[in-house]
């Protein structure tokens, strides 16, 4: 009898098989959950080379990294915790190079404009330009709906100090994106 | 409910915005925010922000990646990841056990607490008590054009076709209307049960330039059957017609001798207060969801479409906003389709109108445009039981 193909897999199976490092599993995971990580690794790193490097570095280890996952809560979320992990520590284990796009070179800021936040060249700018550790709490809070108290389990910092880092974020996009405050 | 004697701090900002504050906290908020532009900014910015920091354009996988980490593999090559959970201890037994008795009592109260918000929608009293004031009301519009409150409970499903687009508000004329609310048996006599105007006028409000909609009826209330008369003034923008402010009164309401709902839109949500003369007051703040737009009212309504260019396949999706005190009562989802044209025999004189069909969560309806100007003539919704008569909201004079 031929094996199901892995497409046709309950999420379950499918994780079953990725644990015995099955090819066909991981490129099954790779197009259900690659796109979704690969955005949130972007986001965080701020580079797309980096993020793909991370993208790289949590499939290469996944089946491996699957055998600890309990199945409680839902895979994608899973992967995007393991995700931010390797992002966060590859930012700390060095400096990011940040890419700027081309058409994303800072603007002067312009108090004829009551807001930037309809142009998301300026905002993806705006973003790019936090510092890194009021970036990663932005990202994480206000992007992907992460709670104070799971980013500071993330960034290993109190939650007061995410809370904190969060309010400086918004007041510098503030800045950045409605000039006239 | 508490007062802020202070503005609230960041976080509780942030917990407001991000819908997450409890009920106690959540109420004390929106008060504030009523009288505060500072704080209903910094609300409205984080909302805005995080809606765009999500449409920013994001790289792909690609699949060079996949291809990497298979040959690798296939080499032997291993990484060790650092895990959610591999940092952390394992939670004791007992640990767990609590968990799950919380976690059961928590979704109890919760299921509990859902049943009993159904319930006082669907069989509120007429003398109930504040909480269930915003269960039974039945402006012009809201009786005719759509169905009732009751599905409104939770937000309801997102429309299935695209937002009505291309509006443009400048298209409308300064137009008063005569319009009347009927039941007609199944034998074709027809009772008068409601009777009124609506008038629309250009104005400005705070500078800009506006639509001004003065809407006054006297209707029998669906709960005694005694006369009340509603009444509402609504502002919108000239442009595009969002919603700017609005006032509706009612008199009498329920219990009260009156009741007052000031509503202001700001950014994505609207702010506002409820007033009765029998001293309950309440302020809230509610989101409108970008995906339900775009919005209007009551009021608005005959008039909108006038504001677009209909034709045979047109349709598209509008969000009436109700009262919003109560989070059942913001938004009314409808999508609204031609489906042919008829000539219409109205007290008004004969008319050239689109037929449409306006579906709601909860069923649907007809609804006859002018042609020329796009002018809602008549609503009709039929009873439940088919042949039993229908009741219609129809333009009288213009």
């Amino acid at each position: 009898m031929p094996m199901p193909s892995p497409s046709s897999l309950s999420q379950s199976e499918l994780v079953a098989r990725a644990r015995q490092a099955s090819p066909e599993a991981l490129a099954e995971l790779y197009a259900r959950h690659a796109n979704a990580l690969m955005a949130l690794a972007y986001r965080l790193t701020g580079s797309t080379a980096d993020a793909e490097d991370v993208l790289h570095d949590v499939f290469l280890g996944l089946p491996e990294a699957l055998r600890r996952y309990d199945e409680q809560g839902a895979l994608e979320s899973w992967l995007k915790r393991v995700t931010a992990r390797v992002a966060l520590t590859r930012l700390r284990r060095r400096g990011r190079s940040r890419e700027v796009a081309i058409d994303a070179g800072p603007e002067p800021a312009d108090s004829r404009n009551a807001t930037r936040l309809n142009d998301l060249v300026a905002v993806r700018a705006a973003i790019d330009a936090l510092p890194e550790s009021l970036r990663a709490v932005f990202v994480l809070r206000e992007i992907e709906g992460y709670s104070h108290a799971e980013i500071s389990d993330l960034l290993e910092i109190s939650p007061a100090a995410s809370e904190v880092r969060l309010h400086r974020a918004l007041k510098a996009l503030r800045r950045t994106l409605v000039p006239s405050t | 409910m508490r007062r802020f004697l202070f503005h609230p701090s960041a976080a509780a900002l942030g917990r407001f915005a991000h819908g997450e504050a409890s009920p106690p906290d959540a109420s004390s908020t929106a008060a504030h925010l009523l009288t505060c532009p500072r704080c209903r900014t910094a609300v409205e910015f984080q909302r805005d922000v995080s809606a765009a920091a999500k449409r920013v354009d994001v790289p792909s996988a690609p699949p060079s990646v996949l291809a990497r980490v298979l040959a690798e593999r296939a080499e032997g090559v291993r990484a060790i990841l650092p895990t959610a959970d591999s940092h952390r201890r394992a939670p004791t037994p007992m640990i767990r056990v609590a968990a799950v008795v919380l976690l059961a009592i928590t979704g109890a109260a919760l299921a509990i607490r859902a049943v009993d918000d159904r319930q006082s929608v669907a069989t509120a009293p007429a003398d109930a008590g504040a909480d269930s004031l915003f269960t039974l009301h039945d402006l012009f519009v809201s009786a005719g054009f759509l169905p009732g409150t009751a599905y409104a409970s939770e937000l309801p499903a997102r429309p299935a076709v695209p937002p009505i687009s291309g509006i443009d508000g400048t298209r409308l004329r300064p137009t008063r209307v005569m319009f009347e609310s009927r039941w007609v048996d199944s034998t074709g006599r027809i009772t008068v049960d409601g009777q009124g105007r609506t008038e629309l006028s250009p104005a400005t409000y705070q500078g800009m330039a506006a639509w001004r909609i003065d809407y006054h009826a006297t209707m029998r209330a669906p709960e005694d059957g005694g006369l009340r008369v509603e009444a509402e003034t609504l502002w919108v923008r000239r442009d595009n017609l969002a919603p700017l402010a609005r006032s509706v009164h009612v008199s009498p309401y329920l219990r009260f001798s009156q009741i007052t709902i000031r509503q202001r839109f700001t950014g994505d949500s609207v702010f506002g207060d409820m007033n009765t003369d029998g001293g309950v007051h309440r302020a809230f703040a509610q989101r409108l969801p970008s995906a339900y737009g775009p919005y209007t009212t009551d009021a608005l309504a005959p008039f909108f479409l006038g504001a677009v260019e209909l034709g045979p396949s047109w349709r598209g999706s509008i969000s009436i906003v109700g009262w919003a005190v109560r989070s059942y009562d913001v938004l009314y989802s409808s999508t609204l389709e031609v489906t042919g044209t008829e000539r219409v025999a109205l007290p008004a004189g004969p008319c050239d109108c689109w037929k449409m069909r306006i579906a709601t969560a909860a069923g649907t309806r007809s609804y006859w445009v002018r042609k020329s100007d796009g002018l809602g003539m008549r609503v009709r919704v039929d009873a439940a039981q088919p042949g039993k008569g229908f009741r219609e909201f129809i333009i009288t004079d213009r």
